[in-house]
């Protein structure tokens, strides 16, 4: 059993343990305090922070000019994609192997009595044609491109285009600027003068506004190689 | 054995103190330093009267806190009259604590050296 005294002093031992430890805790948040710093650790953190201040102002810089290093990068890359883009694209035309749209004109040549009009006398059409200025000629919807072959059919009037038997009526379409290449074939003495007047073949040229001419098929190469300078 | 279960009750005080997460914002660091003065004071001098026998629980605990929160409301008194009483409450208690603390091993001294008599000489009364 507690003797008398024992309970008075146990009690008095715990609030003076709990103010003992409280006092233990504000002490320590007291030393770490800034305001209870010394001058020499308090000068010695200013000199710490200033130079990773320094550092940290270098890093940015470095960054940045590296950001604007790749930004150039990649708009260089951007606009070298594009260039290459529109080149290719100017290519496919060129060739042939891409569908294309434009102004341009039509030719029809329709059924006559006339013998005379034969595979020749289309390949002078179009020679003209390309004279004159198209982008892009097509004869009854097949493509004229640097691999097309033109030659005669069985009959006189037959015309084989790539393999291709093709007769009356004829309809040579042609991209480019209208009136330039209307102008370009009606020349006096030219093949469609010459067609009109002396064979009495009723062609019809017409300046359309919008013509759809389809692609050729694409070309292999197999023996040509590019020669790269 | 008697001292046993008080100074258990210190260390119990101690836990629990650890154990509470709020802490006295700095200012108040000082008036606090002073309760504790109080507070031991308070102690030593209730251990002084076990041992003399003058033992009164109620002074003890009414002493502990009545001195403890009297001795922190003096120094904040004193901060707002411009007078460092902080100075004078440590002085005041410093001396009354190594009073204590002297009249305590004085009783300590001579109950031991009566205790070593009395075990010597058994039945000098009975002579």
């Amino acid at each position: 059993m507690l003797k008398k005294w024992q309970f008075s002093l146990t009690i008095t031992l715990i609030c003076l343990g709990i103010l003992l430890s409280f006092q233990f805790r504000t002490q320590q948040a007291l030393v770490n305090d800034l305001n209870s710093q010394s001058m020499e650790t308090l000068t010695a953190m200013a000199k710490n922070l200033n130079t990773k201040h320094y550092q940290l102002i270098r890093e940015v810089w470095d960054l940045r000019t590296q950001q604007k290093r790749l930004e150039s990068n990649v708009s260089e890359e951007q606009t070298l994609a594009e260039t290459m883009q529109t080149e290719i694209a100017k290519q496919n035309i060129a060739n042939g192997v891409t569908p294309v749209e434009g102004p341009g004109v039509k030719l029809i040549i329709p059924e006559n009595n006339s013998e005379a009009f034969y595979f020749q006398n289309m390949i002078d059409i179009i020679n003209e044609l390309w004279n004159a200025g198209a982008e892009a000629v097509a004869v009854n919807g097949i493509r004229i491109n640097n691999f097309t072959s033109i030659l005669p059919g069985e009959e006189f009037s037959e015309i084989l285009i790539n393999g291709n038997i093709i007769t009356y009526p004829y309809e040579v379409t042609a991209i480019g600027e209208p009136s330039t290449l209307d102008n370009g074939i009606s020349i006096p003495q030219g093949i469609v003068e010459n067609l009109r007047n002396f064979y009495k073949i009723p062609l019809e040229i017409s300046q359309v506004e919008h013509l759809s001419i389809p692609p050729a098929p694409r070309p292999k190469f197999r023996w040509a190689q590019a020669v790269t300078e | 054995m008697w001292i046993v279960i008080p100074f258990l009750g210190l260390l119990v005080g101690l836990v629990i103190g650890q154990s509470f997460s709020f802490t006295i914002p700095p200012a108040y660091a000082t008036y606090l330093s002073i309760a504790i003065l109080a507070a031991l004071d308070s102690t030593l001098g209730g251990i002084r009267g076990i041992l003399e026998d003058k033992f009164d629980g109620i002074i003890l605990i009414s002493g502990f806190f009545i001195n403890s929160i009297a001795s922190a409301l003096l120094v904040y008194f004193g901060d707002y009259i411009g007078v460092n009483l902080y100075y004078v409450a440590i002085f005041v208690f410093g001396i009354r604590i190594f009073q204590n603390l002297a009249i305590t091993r004085r009783s300590i001294i001579n109950k031991f050296r009566i205790q070593k008599k009395t075990q010597s000489k058994p039945f000098s009364k009975e002579v």
